[in-house]
């Protein structure tokens, strides 16, 4: 046991080693004075606004507009994109007749829909979900469309002959053979929402952490823009580690999980 | 139904059957019957209508012509008695070894399927993923799912082919002990001659979608792959299948 308690820390806090080292020498530029704090404001300065605004309460409430947006968008989008990743995988009919506008539609930016979404629901939250919802939406449906279409015919074949019905087929058989591919659909489009809420928030917003960042630059405050880039990153790792956490509790029975799960 | 009158075995008649894909004839007015709780093994080629005989046999598929009579009854459809193992263990991956056991078994079903893989002595694996299991450890497990529905005709489509020769032998073992406890009727599909010596009342040559040849196998059990008999019946269908095989080049 004790032999394994130290290489277990030590690997927990390596990868930790680079973004330290970053930091401090960041800081150390910056009290040298060889960083130009208006430019780029030392690390000490940031955490100083964090505590500021945490302090006001400015901070909360923004963090909190955001995953709001996000959270609803993502769900809004997810739903969209899984009911139709289900109905064309299911039906060949349905297939024909939605696959290939829903291909036409993935290949447009949804970004460069933002002018267009401003005149048609304003700078109001409509908007910004709208945003979300397009970009969230064709990850997941690609994926479960993929993930239903690939999943063992041999399984399926054997379910039927031992006598499943079809709500047992797809309880037992098909959604967790499509879950591994839906599951990334749905990591690579956490990605795309905290990209288009930064996007939406900082082109037209009145609150939000995008907002933040634009009245700060409106305002030269360098350590609450930082500190803005900051959160995104870590609210966007926060979403990657609950995505991998559902992985590692339903996808258990992979080989890759479980020996992670063993040691 | 019929499962008082009739023994834990069905009785299976095929007259007639024919079927053909893309106008390619697989099955040509194929006659067999088996008794209950009978086992009966099939050789072939590839490509004689083994399987196209067992999706018959399980009522995956409609017959062009002839019938399929399972205990006296057209078989047309699937049905809980009639239960076949795969060549591969097809086992779902995301279900433990006791869930995979316990497939298209409703109510409560844990104690049956528990039994079932008690059958097979892997009761202490209930709770392990397939993906920890060996190769003949799921071929086991898969086994067992079939035992679970306590099948009383058993279809076995070379379910040892992908086991190594020493796994083999083993998994012979415990199907033919199996069936000699309950009793069903088995037929087994197999490339392997000697296996087919080893477990079958009746070894069965298919050709060209027909019951060509038939041998009934009358040696005590345990068969002794050693001793003279069993080589002599291993030798005389061995020659059959040359014969064929040396026919066609």
């Amino acid at each position: 046991m004790e032999r394994q308690v130290i290489p277990g820390t030590f690997r927990r806090l390596l990868p930790w080693l680079i973004p330290c080292l970053l930091l401090l020498s960041w800081q150390f530029c910056s009290t040298a004075g060889w960083l130009n704090t208006r430019i780029l404001p030392a690390p000490l300065e940031v955490a100083a606004s964090l505590f500021r605004l945490a302090g006001t309460g400015e901070l909360w409430a923004n963090i909190k507009v955001s995953c709001l947006r996000a959270g609803a968008g993502f769900l809004i989008g997810a739903a969209v994109g899984l009911t139709l990743g289900f109905l064309t995988a299911t039906s060949g009919r349905l297939e024909i007749l939605l696959d290939s506008s829903l291909q036409m539609f993935r290949t447009i930016p949804h970004l460069a829909l933002i002018p267009l979404v401003i005149i048609w629901f304003g700078i109001g939250e409509r908007a910004k979900i709208f945003l979300i919802v397009c970009g969230v939406m064709f990850p997941i449906y690609l994926n479960t469309f993929h993930g239903i279409r690939s999943v063992d015919r041999q399984l399926v074949n054997m379910a039927r002959v031992y006598g499943l019905n079809r709500l047992q087929l797809w309880r037992q058989v098909i959604l967790p053979g499509a879950l591994s591919s839906i599951l990334v659909g749905v990591r690579f489009s956490l990605g795309v929402m905290w990209m288009t809420l930064i996007v939406a928030e900082t082109i037209a917003a009145s609150s939000g952490i995008g907002y933040m960042a634009t009245n700060a630059r409106e305002l030269m405050q360098t350590d609450v823009m930082v500190l803005s880039i900051l959160l995104y990153a870590l609210l966007g790792k926060l979403a990657d580690v609950c995505a991998r956490m559902l992985e590692r509790r339903w996808l258990a029975w992979k080989p890759e999980f479980l020996k992670a799960g063993s040691c | 139904m019929s499962r008082s009158e009739a023994g834990p075995g069905l009785k299976v008649e095929i007259r007639g059957l024919g079927k053909s894909y893309s106008g390619r004839r697989v099955l040509d007015s194929l006659d067999l019957s088996m008794l209950p709780g009978e086992f009966a093994a099939i050789v072939g080629r590839s490509g004689c209508g083994k399987s196209t005989l067992l999706r018959h046999l399980v009522g995956l598929e409609k017959p062009d012509c002839g019938t399929v009579l399972i205990d006296g009854i057209p078989r047309t459809d699937l049905r809980a008695d009639t239960r076949i193992m795969f060549q591969e263990d097809r086992l779902l991956p995301w279900k433990t070894v006791l869930g995979n056991v316990g497939l298209g078994l409703d109510g409560d079903w844990q104690p049956a399927a528990l039994a079932a893989l008690s059958d097979v002595g892997l009761a202490e694996r209930a709770g392990d993923w397939p993906a920890v299991l060996s190769g003949g450890q799921k071929q086991r497990v898969s086994l067992a799912r079939a035992l679970a529905h306590a099948p009383q005709f058993l279809l076995l489509d070379e379910p040892m082919g992908a086991l190594d020769a020493l796994t083999r032998l083993d998994m012979q073992r415990l199907i033919e002990r199996i069936w000699l406890e309950k009793g069903f009727t088995a037929l087994l599909v197999t490339h392997d001659v000697g296996e087919a010596v080893t477990l079958a009342d009746r070894v069965i040559l298919l050709e060209r979608g027909r019951v060509a040849r038939s041998l009934d196998i009358s040696l005590p059990r345990p068969r002794r792959r050693g001793s003279p008999d069993f080589a002599r019946l291993e030798a005389e269908v061995l020659d059959w299948i040359m014969t064929i095989y040396m026919g066609f080049i």
